[in-house]
């Protein structure tokens, strides 16, 4: 005498012997090509919006021309300096986590890199700032802000 | 004996970093290995081949793009089929019907009788019986038999308690002994 439970987990295997209709392992391609597309998509937007968030910052510090020529964090104090250095850490890992990935489509990483590029230009610029006016509350922001942002925009772009 | 269980849940690691990259022929991979028994899982729920097809590809598809939250503490399988099983009742939660069953029903102390019957019956016939069930009945019983949750986790995913959940499971074996016992005395 068997237990009815019993005998049902014994012939567990037989309870998966339905097939998905036919023509299911192309369906499934077409939608794992749509689902990257518009993951791509997705990344484009987030690097357009931090981007136009980062020309906005650059643009209002740019109208002011100084010309102090010093190392960028020679006058900076310990602690930005420390920020700058913890998220700088963070995406130059994430860089090159980036750069060691399988696209299926090489121009699409190459579109990623070079928008990681123009981020970094922007980066540059308000460093530049930075050392023109290192005690500006404004500009101390500015640039963690910056790097803050590119942690995010990596971070989109690895999970997708 | 940790190592060895740790190993086995990281049984196909490889492939699942490489999907992580979004590598598409270690997805389609994955896809191959899987979606039979996540496709039968999914019918067993929502009862319907398109229905549950396309629940089961985009339980791949989110677990894809959510790679990254699986810790590995639990088998990709065991994580991927929670995903099924999540997705499968969303949809019926939609058509309200399976829960309209379900939480009609009173919470009460079923006498756990013991089926010895000598087993004598079919496969197919079983498995053709489990899907002619009424919604509440056949996937409490599925989740339970089949797919290995206890009570406890089933009153998690459906929202019940512990006790509806086995209530729910008793009645629904004994529907599906009844019916099965039908089948036996109508082919005498």
């Amino acid at each position: 005498m068997k237990k009815f439970e019993d005998y049902i987990r014994d012939q567990r295997e037989e309870f998966d012997d339905f097939l998905p209709p036919e023509g299911h392992f192309k369906r499934f391609s077409e939608k794992l090509d749509r689902t990257k597309g518009r993951n791509y998509y997705l990344i484009r937007i987030a690097a357009i919006f931090i981007l136009g968030i980062l020309i906005t910052g650059i643009s209002f510090y740019s109208i002011r021309n100084f010309n102090m020529n010093h190392n960028i964090y020679a006058s900076v104090d310990e602690d930005l300096k420390d920020a700058i250095y913890y998220y700088s850490s963070i995406n130059s890992e994430m860089e090159q986590e980036i750069e060691e990935m399988n696209f299926e489509d090489n121009s699409e990483k190459e579109q990623i890199l070079e928008d990681i590029e123009t981020y970094d230009e922007g980066i540059n610029k308000i460093e530049q700032d930075l050392k023109d006016f290192p005690d500006d509350e404004r500009v101390r922001n500015a640039v963690i802000s910056h790097h803050k942002g590119k942690t995010a925009l990596l971070n989109i772009i690895i999970a997708q | 004996m940790i190592n060895k269980t740790s190993k086995k849940l990281n049984i196909h690691r490889d492939l699942i970093e490489a999907c992580k990259k979004g590598n598409k022929k270690s997805q389609f991979e994955i896809y191959s290995l899987y979606y039979k028994a996540m496709y039968n899982t999914s019918l067993r729920i929502v009862n319907n081949t398109f229905e549950a097809e396309d629940i089961m590809q985009e339980a791949f598809l989110k677990a894809f793009n959510n790679l990254n939250q699986f810790k590995a503490e639990v088998s990709f399988g065991v994580w991927l089929k929670k995903i099924v099983v999540n997705l499968s009742l969303d949809s019926l939660r939609k058509k309200k019907t399976f829960f309209e069953s379900l939480h009609n029903q009173e919470v009460e102390d079923l006498y756990e009788e013991e089926m010895e019957d000598e087993v004598e019956y079919k496969m197919e016939d079983i498995r053709s019986e489990i899907n002619k069930l009424p919604d509440g009945y056949r996937i409490v019983l599925s989740l339970y038999l089949l797919e290995g949750y206890d009570h406890e986790e089933i009153g998690e995913i459906l929202h019940i308690s512990t006790s509806t959940s086995r209530s729910q499971y008793t009645r629904s074996r004994k529907k599906l002994a009844e019916n099965l016992k039908k089948i036996i005395n109508e082919k005498v």
